[in-house]
């Protein structure tokens, strides 16, 4: 089943030809016997807004932490704007890892004047980034005095700093109200309208699934699936059928065309299929064998469901 | 070089515990000399307050009690050093661009600035109290001794580096400072008398610093200001001494290299 998936949703050539802003190859790190993150090949072109969806302890934050320079690979490469993993990379990059770290006892102000000093950008853009995420008016208090949600927010503006091509955002949303959700993801598509490449981190779905237009799934370290979000999503339809006796209906189909597979779940049947597959051609094909439907459903797979899928044991 | 030490000062300048520390350094530095300007009643073996502020003997006296302030200025740069792990910062900053190696040199670059300020302070309250106290003949001997100034700006640069080293090995600011102080009280004694009592253990790091950089001048003190004080500190205990600044900065560089943030 799994390997099925893979197949599917393994990029076409033809994504080759963008630019490329992050490449991984075999990237690995192995904490003892735990393999973190064993093998990951990845690619993020120009532009995208890339999602790495995998459940909690996946080796996401592992991952982002090698690409950041603060863990060690055990093993592969990686390599930003085709520029390898040099230190310089990272100032083009606007990062977001798990929770945001200041000096608490520094004003959100003087904690933006450190980043600056360190990306090498002009402390006079600290204003325009602080407007950018509504915290104008705080900049002078220490940032220990923040909310949660503005903690997010300065760390939003400490990642902007420098107009960087690029922005890694690590669970970007998490522990924040809905309101604080919603202006994280609006704050996501206005980035990337400018022309961002965006990699975002999170176990969230519905987020991925709303924001990003290519997604990665990653469970155990290692790559389940890789492709654009609509290909995922468009990526099986389902039909939903069900009659008196599901037994002879299953029997029934067997020699369908465009069956991929069918199982019976409660008392619905479930059938994956294929593009040469048609739904009227099958309500036809069984009433001609004296079946009749009482439930005929054509639906999407939703990607949470690919995901269950592509993660489940 | 120049922005490292920006970016360490941005950090350092607003931070209260570094004044209040700082301020109670200064305090010290000053107060100290009054322990010397009282001298010269019965039982103080015939030493007057000239014999100790005057110049040059100031510089041997005064050295050896302000290298006890430099403890202070080492438990502060753990604090700086540890606050960087507890507020993850350190990760944060390599985060935003800083190399691990741009990191180090930032703190070694603070050390040295504050090294040199401290022995500027030195220098200055020593001149202030030693044209005060001085007898009119021992004027011209200002900067007599002057070796020991010198030794004082090692004996900084290599208390702070261990605290440097301390605060990165151990990363959480109390622990840190716990077995800073056990290895500068009970350790380095047990290393000295205990292990290598065959003079070797003179020249541990503790030893080095207290003992061997700045010594007590004992027979100018016994025969109440009559025999000299040391003249400058040995040319070994200032090489020693300066060896293991630079190795534990160098220890603090290494860990920073191989540890994941």
């Amino acid at each position: 089943m799994i390997a099925d998936s893979v197949e599917l949703f393994t990029f076409t050539s033809n994504h080759y030809n963008l630019e490329t802003v992050l490449s991984t190859t075999a990237l690995k790190k192995q904490y003892g016997p735990i393999k973190a993150v064993n093998g990951l090949d990845l690619r993020v072109e120009k532009g995208a807004v890339y999602g790495i969806l995998g459940p909690n302890g996946s080796g996401k934050t592992t991952t982002l932490g090698m690409l950041l320079g603060i863990i060690q690979p055990t093993s592969g490469a990686y390599s930003w704007f085709n520029n390898g993993s040099l230190d310089i990379n990272r100032k083009r990059i606007g990062s977001l890892l798990e929770q945001p770290n200041f000096y608490p006892y520094l004003s959100g102000e003087q904690n933006l004047k450190v980043v600056a000093k360190i990306k090498g950008v002009d402390e006079g853009t600290i204003d325009a980034v602080l407007a950018s995420v509504n915290l104008l008016e705080r900049k002078k208090s220490p940032a220990r005095t923040y909310s949660l949600g503005m903690r997010q927010r300065l760390a939003l503006a400490s990642a902007l700093l420098g107009n960087p091509d690029v922005l890694l955002l690590d669970e970007p949303t998490n522990g924040l109200d809905p309101q604080g959700i919603a202006e994280v993801r609006e704050f996501i598509t206005q980035q990337s309208a400018q022309g961002r490449t965006i990699i975002l981190a999170s176990h969230i779905l519905d987020e991925v699934e709303k924001v990003c237009t290519h997604v990665s799934v990653i469970k155990k370290g290692t790559l389940l699936a890789e492709g654009s979000v609509a290909d995922l999503i468009k990526g099986e339809t389902q039909v939903e059928i069900a009659a008196d006796n599901n037994e002879i209906v299953l029997q029934a189909i067997q020699s369908f065309t465009g069956i991929k597979k069918a199982a019976q779940e409660n008392s619905i049947i479930v059938i994956n299929v294929d593009e040469k597959f048609n739904a009227a051609q099958l309500n036809k094909y069984l009433s001609e064998k004296n079946i009749y439907l009482q439930h005929l459903n054509v639906r999407k797979k939703r990607l949470e469901e690919q995901f269950l899928e592509l993660t489940a044991e | 070089m120049i922005r490292l030490l920006k970016i360490e000062l941005l950090k350092l300048v607003p931070y209260r515990t570094f004044k209040i520390l700082f301020a109670i350094y200064l305090l010290l530095m000053t107060l100290v000399l009054l322990v010397g300007k009282n001298l010269g009643g019965s039982g103080d073996e015939g030493l007057t307050s000239a014999n100790v502020l005057g110049f040059p003997n100031i510089w041997n006296y005064y050295t050896l009690y302000a290298c006890y302030f430099n403890i202070i200025l080492a438990i502060l740069v753990i604090f700086v050093t540890c606050n960087e792990f507890t507020y993850r910062t350190l990760r944060q900053n390599i985060i935003d661009g800083l190399t691990r190696q741009e990191a180090v040199i930032g703190k070694i670059t603070l050390i040295v600035l504050l090294s040199i300020i401290t022995t500027i302070i030195l220098i200055i309250s020593g001149l202030v109290a030693g044209n005060i106290y001085s007898l009119p003949e021992d004027r011209d001997q200002m900067f007599g001794h002057s070796g020991f100034i010198f030794a004082y700006f090692i004996q900084s640069l290599g208390m702070m580096s261990m605290g440097y080293f301390f605060g990165t090995l151990f990363k959480r600011t109390g622990l840190a400072v716990i077995i800073f102080l056990i290895f500068l009280f009970p350790i380095d004694v047990i290393l000295r008398e205990g292990i290598f009592p065959d003079g070797f253990g003179d020249y541990m790091p503790v030893a080095t610093y207290f003992l061997k950089m700045v010594p007590f001048p004992l027979d100018h003190t016994m025969s109440g200001g009559l025999e000299p004080t040391p003249a400058a500190p040995t040319a070994l205990s200032l090489v020693v001494g300066a060896a293991y600044a630079v190795i534990f900065c160098g220890l603090g560089w290494w860990i920073t290299k191989k540890r994941d943030l």
